[in-house]
C-alpha cells in the first residue's frame, strides 16, 4: 500500500466523502513507507477494527517477537516504538510484555528482542522474574533456533548497573540461542542509544527474518494507543484546575491534591496508569546555581540542536533538584577539587552523596568556576516525573487528578524543594499549563470481571491509584467487594482523602477497611501488620480469587511481601514452602499486583 | 408507639437501655466520631460528640472529616470532690483532653477534646477515683446543684447528703455504661428494667437542684425541680419544693419561652425522695414526646395546669404538700477570698475566669490547684457560678494555700464587681449549638462593659451579666440583669431586667445587635442609670421602674408580649 494507491481512490469505490478523501489525501502527501505503516496501524486502532488479517495471523507464527519487562513505563515504551518501527519495515512483529508471556514460549521464537529493565538492587522488574527466573534457571531449555539481542535500561549510580539483562543475554546466549548484537545497557537518558540500537536491530531483523508484505496491519500485541497521541515529547498541555492539601498544617508531610483538565479525545487512560509531568525549576535555585558559578544568566549555551540562554536552560532543560553520581563525577573533574575527586572515586559513597544532596549542595560545597558549556552539559536533562493516577474517566472524563506528596527538607545549610513536587504544589498557577502524558502501567489493573474482589494496600500516596479504582468500579457498577488496608502517620492529620473512602463506605462499595496510623499511638502500625492481624481472611479472599494490590515505598510493599508469607502461613496453615507456593501462585496468575517506588 | 414521637424517642426505644450500636461505633476506627444515633445516646453516658468549628471548613477542604472530639461532663453532685479525685481529674485532663477542666454552671466539671479512642480511659480513670458520667448529659435528671455553703458547716453536711440521695434515687439503673465502659459483664435483656424512667427515659432533659437560703447561687427556680432548704435551729427540718422551670428556648418560636419555677409547697425530709420520683414520673408520662423544644416540665405544667401537677405529683408520692415557707434570696452570686466557718475552718473561693482551668504564662491555675490538692485536706467544691472553693482548711494550713494560690495567679485581686459575677457559657469553637462566641470573647467584652461603667461614673458596680452562645441558657442568661444572647456571628440579643437574686426574668430589649450598638446601647443605659438610678436601686430594677422593659411575671404570657 502506498500513498499514490491511495490517491487512486475514487469517491465511489470508498465510504468516504469526497472532501474527506481529499483531505486524506493531502495529509497522507508525502509520507514515506515507514510512516504510511504507522499511519495505517494508527487508523487500524482508531477505528478498533479487529485486525483484517486474521486467517494469516493464525498460520504464522510471527517472525518477530519484541519482550519487555518494565517497571517504570521506560522499557515499554522502548518496546512498542521497536514494534511500531519493525511494522513500517514490514517486519511481522509482537510486542509482548514479559508477564503475559509464557516462557516455555521460547523454544517457538525465532527472532526475539529483548527490553529489559533492572531495578535498585539488580533485580528485574515485578513482570519479569518469572521469564528472567525461568530462563536462568535449571530447567530452562535448548534455544539452539532462536536468535536474539537485548536492550538494558538502568541507573549507571547504583551498584549493579543493567544486571538483570546482563544475566539474561549471557544465559541466552549459553542455551545456544545465538546473540546477533551485543548488549547495550543504557543509562538514565536512554533515549538516544536505545533509539539508535532499535535501528541496529531491526537491520539485523530485515537481514534474518523474512519480510511479509501483507503482515504489515496484523500486529497483535502491539499496543496501538492511536487516542493519546500525546507522550514524554509531546507531552498534552494540561491546565490546573484545582489544588488542595490532603493534609493538615501539623502534619509530618505535605501531601496535594491537584486535578487537570484534559481533552478526552486527546488524553485516555485506565485506573493504574500514571501521569508523566514536565516541570520548570525554581526560579529562585536557578538564581542560587548562577550565583553559585558566577555565570551570566544570558550566557548562550547548546543543548542538543537548540541554543539558548543559560538561565533558561537552568529553568527548562537541566535537571535541579536530583542529583545523579555522574554529575558529582563531571564536577569533580570541573571544580578540580581534590576532596570530591576522592569522593568520586568510590562509587558506594558517591551515590550516598548523590542521594542527600542536590545539585545546589555540591556546586556550593565544592566552589568552581566552569565555562557555562561546562555546566549545561555536567549536568543531566531534566526528567519528567511520574505520579500515580488518582481517579477514572469513567467518573471524570475530562479531568486528572494526582496526589502530589511535596518534597521539602532542610540540610546542609539551607531548605530544599522538589523539582516537580515544588513546581506542582507552590509554583503552576491555577489555570495555567504544564504539558503531562500518560504512562500506561499495564501491571496495575482491575480485574476485568468487576464481581472479582480485590485487596488494596496502600501507604502514604500510594492510595492514590485505589481512589482511580473505585471510582471506576462505582461507576461502572462493579459488584466485587473492596478492601482496603490504608496507612499513614496520623488519622487526624494525614488520613488521606478521608471523606472519599468514608463516602464510599457509606455508598456499600468500600466493603472493609483496615486503617494503620504509625505515630497516633505508642506502638508503631503499618500496613502489614493490619495484614498480619487479619490473616485468616485475607488469605480466605485470596483463595477465593481477590485480586491484591500493594502501591507505596519499595521498603513496605517488601515488608508487606513478607506479611503476605505470614498471612499464607497463618491463614492458610501453609509450611514456609507452600506459603511461597501460594504467594508465587498469584503473581503467576496476575492476581498480585504491585507499583513501588 | 406513637408514630409521630420525634426521631430521639425512637432511638431510646430502640436502644436496648441505652447501648444502641455504641460499642460498634467505638470500634469503628474509620471515623473520630459515632453512628448518628449512638451520638444520642452517648448523652446518657456523659458526653457530647463535638467538633472543632473554627477547623471544620478547613478540613473539608482537605477532604478530612471534621475534628471530632468529645466533650465528657461527670456527675458530681453538689459539685464537691476531694483532693484525691481533684487529682485524678487534673490528670485525666492533661493526658487524655485538652489540658483543660472547664467548671459548670451545673457544679461539675467537664473534659473537653477527649478523642473517641481515649473515651473508655477517661470514664475508667474518673470510675477509679468514685466518680462516673451517668447522666451527665441525656434526657435524664442530670448533676444535682447543690449551694456549696462553706460557712454553716454542718448545715451543709445535711443539705449535700440530700443533694447527693437526689442524684443516686434518679439515676438510671441500666448496665450499660458499666458494660461498654469499666468492661463490666453484659446482663441479660429481660434482667434490665428502668423502674423509674422506663425504657424511653425522660422526653428531654431534667435539672435538679437544692438551695440554702439567702443564696441563690444554684438559681434554684431555673430547675425543673427545686428544692429549697428550711433550717429550724441551724438544722434542716425540710424543704420547700418547687418544680417548672428552665432556660431554654428557640430564637424566633414565641412558644418557648425561659420560666422560673412554681410552689409545690413544703415537704418534710421523709418525702424528699418519693417526691422527686413523683415528678419526674409525672414529666416521663405527661411530658410531649412529639416536639423536643416543647419537651421540658416548664411546658407540661403550662399544659396541664399547676393544682393539676401537683395533685398529680400527690397521688404519685402519697403526700401532701403544706404550704411553702417564707424565704428570701439576697443574692446568686460567689464571695470570693477566704470566709471561717462555723466550725473554725476556713474556706476559699477562687475566681475562675469563665470555668476555664488551665495553665497560661502568669496564671498557672492547673499546676497552682494540684499543688494545692497534694497538701489539703479538706475538699473542693465547684460553684454554681463556675468558680471553685479550697473549703475546710485548716488554720494550720492557710497561709501554705493562699501562698499557693498567690503565685500561681489564682488570686482575683483587682477584679471588678461586673467581672466577678459574670457568666459565660462554653460556645464556640466546640459546642455544637453555638451561634456566636461567649467564653472566648466574653473577657475582651466585659472590659468594654467596665470602660463604660467607668465613663459614667458608676465605680465598682454591682451588675451581673451573663452570656450565652445560643439561645438554650447553660449560662443562665435570662435570670441577668444584662443577658446576652447569641443569635449569629459577632451578634446578640440584648436581655434586661434581671433582679441580681435570680427571682425574675429579664425580658428582650433589643434584638440581634453587633458590639458596636450593643456598647452603644448599654452606653446609653448606663447614662440614665448613673443620671437617674435611686439610691440603693439595682441596675435590673432601674430599667423596669424607668419603663425600658415590662417585668416578666408570668413567662408563658409576658416573657414574648
Amino acid at each position: 500500500m502506498t500513498a499514490s494507491a491511495l490517491r487512486g481512490l475514487e469517491p465511489l469505490s470508498s465510504p468516504l466523502e469526497e472532501q474527506q478523501l481529499r483531505a486524506l489525501n493531502q495529509a497522507l502527501t508525502g509520507l514515506s513507507p515507514v510512516q504510511l505503516a504507522w499511519v495505517s496501524g494508527y487508523l487500524a486502532g482508531v477505528g478498533g477494527l479487529a485486525p483484517p488479517a486474521a486467517a494469516d495471523a493464525q498460520q504464522a507464527v510471527p517472525t518477530l517477537t519484541v519482550l519487555y519487562g518494565s517497571q517504570t513505563g521506560n522499557a515499554r515504551r522502548v518496546a512498542e516504538s521497536l514494534g511500531q518501527k519493525a511494522a513500517g519495515r514490514g517486519l511481522a512483529a509482537q510486542v509482548v510484555s514479559m508477564g503475559d508471556y509464557k516462557p516455555r514460549e521460547l523454544v517457538r521464537e525465532r527472532f526475539v528482542l529483548i527490553v529489559l529493565s533492572t531495578q535498585g538492587e539488580g533485580e528485574p522488574p515485578e513482570s519479569a522474574r518469572e521469564l528472567h527466573g525461568f530462563v536462568l534457571g535449571k530447567r530452562a531449555p535448548d534455544l539452539s533456533e532462536l536468535r536474539y539481542a537485548v536492550l538494558g535500561l538502568g541507573d549507571s549510580s547504583y551498584e549493579h548497573f543493567c544486571r538483570a539483562a546482563q544475566e539474561l543475554d549471557r544465559r541466552l546466549s549459553e542455551l545456544g540461542a545465538q546473540r546477533v548484537l551485543p548488549r547495550e545497557c543504557c543509562d538514565v537518558d536512554f533515549e538516544g542509544p536505545a533509539d539508535a540500537w532499535a535501528g541496529r536491530a531491526l537491520d539485523k531483523a530485515a537481514e534474518l527474518v523474512p519480510t511479509k508484505s501483507a503482515d504489515v496491519l496484523t500486529l497483535p500485541g502491539v499496543h496501538l494507543v492511536p487516542l493519546n497521541r500525546h507522550d514524554r515529547d509531546n507531552p498534552y498541555p494540561a491546565a490546573l484546575i484545582e489544588r488542595r492539601c490532603l493534609t493538615t498544617d501539623d502534619a509530618v508531610g505535605d501531601v496535594r491534591h491537584l486535578a487537570f483538565a484534559v481533552d478526552p479525545h486527546q488524553m485516555r487512560y485506565t485506573p493504574g496508569d500514571a501521569l508523566g509531568v514536565w516541570f520548570r525549576n525554581d526560579p529562585a535555585l536557578v538564581e542560587q546555581v548562577l550565583r553559585a558559578t558566577g555565570l551570566d544568566a544570558d550566557a548562550v549555551v547548546t543543548l542538543g540542536e537548540d541554543a539558548l540562554s543559560l538561565v533558561d536552560a537552568l529553568l527548562e532543560r537541566l535537571e535541579l533538584t536530583q542529583l545523579h553520581p555522574t554529575v558529582a563525577h563531571a564536577w569533580s573533574q570541573l571544580s578540580g577539587d581534590r576532596r570530591l575527586k576522592d569522593l568520586a572515586a568510590d562509587k558506594a559513597r558517591l551515590r550516598a552523596y548523590a542521594a542527600q544532596h542536590q545539585p545546589i549542595d555540591l556546586l556550593t560545597e565544592f566552589p568552581g568556576r566552569p565555562e557555562p558549556a561546562d555546566l549545561a552539559s555536567a549536568l543531566r536533562a531534566l526528567q519528567p516525573r511520574l505520579y500515580s493516577i488518582a481517579s477514572s474517566q469513567a467518573e471524570l472524563e475530562d479531568e486528572v487528578h494526582l496526589t502530589v506528596s511535596v518534597v521539602r527538607f532542610h540540610a546542609h545549610g539551607r531548605d530544599h524543594l522538589g523539582g516537580a513536587s515544588g513546581f506542582l504544589a507552590e509554583r503552576l498557577a491555577e489555570d495555567a499549563t504544564t504539558g503531562v502524558y500518560v504512562t500506561e502501567n499495564p501491571e496495575f489493573r482491575l480485574p476485568e470481571d468487576g464481581a472479582t474482589p480485590i485487596i488494596m494496600v496502600g501507604a502514604g500516596t500510594g492510595v492514590a491509584p485505589y481512589r482511580a479504582f473505585l471510582q471506576q468500579r462505582a461507576a461502572g457498577g462493579a459488584t466485587g467487594p473492596n478492601w482496603l488496608v490504608l496507612g499513614n502517620r496520623h488519622f487526624r492529620r494525614d488520613f488521606l482523602y478521608q471523606l472519599d473512602w468514608q463516602a464510599w463506605r457509606k455508598a456499600g462499595l468500600l466493603h472493609r477497611a483496615s486503617l494503620a496510623f504509625s505515630r497516633d499511638g505508642a506502638d508503631k502500625v503499618y500496613v502489614q501488620q493490619r495484614l498480619r492481624e487479619q490473616a485468616a481472611d485475607v488469605y480466605r479472599w485470596l483463595a477465593e480469587g481477590a485480586h491484591l494490590y500493594v502501591c507505596g515505598a519499595i521498603a513496605m510493599g517488601q515488608a508487606v511481601h513478607q506479611a503476605l508469607l505470614d498471612v499464607a502461613a497463618q491463614g492458610g496453615g501453609l509450611n514456609a514452602e507452600a506459603a511461597r507456593e501460594f504467594v508465587d501462585g498469584l503473581r503467576g496468575a496476575g492476581r498480585y499486583h504491585r507499583d513501588l517506588y | 408507639m406513637d408514630a409521630k414521637v420525634n426521631e430521639t424517642e425512637t432511638i431510646k426505644a430502640r436502644s436496648n437501655y441505652l447501648r444502641g450500636t455504641l460499642a460498634e461505633s467505638l470500634a469503628d476506627e474509620f471515623t473520630g466520631a459515632l453512628a448518628p444515633a449512638d451520638v444520642q445516646l452517648s448523652k446518657f453516658h456523659g458526653f457530647y460528640q463535638q467538633d472543632d468549628r473554627d477547623l471544620r471548613q478547613d478540613r473539608q477542604d482537605r477532604r478530612l472529616e471534621p475534628y471530632y472530639s468529645f466533650m465528657l461532663r461527670a456527675r458530681l453532685p453538689g459539685g464537691v470532690c476531694t483532693p484525691k479525685q481533684w487529682l485524678v481529674i487534673d490528670e485525666i485532663g492533661r493526658s487524655l483532653a485538652n489540658g483543660t477542666l472547664r467548671l459548670t454552671t451545673r457544679q461539675t466539671f467537664q473534659f473537653h477534646g477527649v478523642l473517641k479512642h481515649d473515651l473508655k480511659g477517661v470514664i475508667q480513670g474518673i470510675n477509679r477515683a468514685l466518680i462516673d458520667s451517668i447522666g451527665g448529659c441525656g434526657d435524664v435528671n442530670r448533676n444535682v446543684l447543690c449551694n456549696p455553703n462553706p460557712v454553716q458547716s454542718e448545715l451543709h453536711a445535711e443539705v449535700h447528703a440530700w443533694a447527693r440521695r437526689i442524684s443516686e434515687h434518679l439515676l438510671p439503673k441500666t448496665r450499660a455504661y458499666h458494660e461498654l465502659w469499666l468492661d463490666g459483664e453484659k446482663v441479660a435483656e429481660s434482667v434490665e428494667s428502668e423502674p423509674i424512667y422506663g425504657e424511653t427515659y425522660l422526653p428531654r432533659k431534667f435539672k435538679t437542684a437544692v438551695a440554702v437560703p439567702p443564696c441563690n447561687d444554684v438559681d434554684v427556680y431555673a430547675n425543673d425541680l427545686g428544692f429549697v432548704a428550711i433550717a429550724e435551729d441551724g438544722h434542716l427540718a425540710g424543704f420547700n419544693v418547687v418544680a417548672g422551670g428552665g432556660m431554654g428556648a428557640t430564637h424566633g418560636d414565641t412558644t418557648t419561652f425561659p420560666r422560673l419555677a412554681d410552689d409545690l409547697g413544703f415537704i418534710a425530709l421523709q418525702h424528699v425522695l418519693a417526691v422527686a420520683e413523683a415528678v419526674v414520673t409525672s414529666q416521663r408520662d405527661f411530658g410531649d414526646r412529639q416536639e423536643r423544644r416543647h419537651a421540658r416540665l416548664k411546658y407540661t405544667i403550662e399544659a396541664m395546669g399547676l393544682d393539676a401537677f401537683r395533685t398529680e405529683v400527690e397521688r404519685r408520692a402519697g403526700v401532701r404538700f403544706a404550704p411553702p415557707r417564707p424565704v428570701t434570696f439576697t443574692d446568686h452570686g460567689d464571695r470570693y477570698g477566704w470566709v471561717q466557718g462555723h466550725d473554725g475552718r476556713f474556706h476559699l473561693t477562687l475566681y475562675i475566669e469563665s470555668g476555664r482551668i488551665k495553665d497560661a504564662p502568669g496564671t498557672t491555675h492547673l499546676t497552682g490547684l494540684r499543688e494545692i490538692a497534694r497538701i489539703h485536706e479538706g475538699d473542693f467544691r465547684i460553684t454554681p457560678n463556675q468558680n471553685l472553693i479550697i473549703a475546710g482548711v485548716s488554720p494550720a494550713k492557710k497561709s501554705q494555700i493562699e501562698s499557693i494560690a498567690r503565685e500561681n495567679g489564682l488570686l482575683a485581686n483587682g477584679y471588678s464587681r461586673l467581672r466577678l459575677q459574670g457568666i459565660a457559657c462554653v460556645a464556640l469553637p466546640t459546642c455544637p449549638q453555638a451561634m456566636a462566641e461567649a467564653e472566648r470573647y466574653f473577657p475582651d467584652f466585659l472590659s468594654k462593659v467596665e470602660a463604660l461603667t467607668a465613663r459614667h461614673g458608676l465605680g465598682d458596680l454591682d451588675l451581673h451579666l451573663r452570656m450565652t452562645g445560643c439561645p438554650n441558657g447553660c449560662a443562665r442568661p435570662y435570670l441577668a440583669e444584662i443577658g446576652l444572647v447569641g443569635k449569629g456571628p459577632g451578634r446578640y440579643n440584648l436581655m434586661l431586667g434581671g433582679d441580681g437574686r435570680g427571682t425574675r426574668l429579664n425580658k428582650l430589649y433589643r434584638e440581634n445587635l453587633p458590639e458596636a450598638e450593643l456598647l452603644e446601647t448599654l452606653d446609653e443605659l448606663l447614662g440614665r442609670y448613673s443620671a437617674d438610678h435611686a439610691e440603693g436601686e439595682r441596675f435590673g430594677d432601674f430599667v423596669i421602674r424607668a419603663g425600658l422593659v415590662r417585668p416578666v411575671l408570668d413567662a408563658a404570657r409576658d416573657f414574648h408580649a
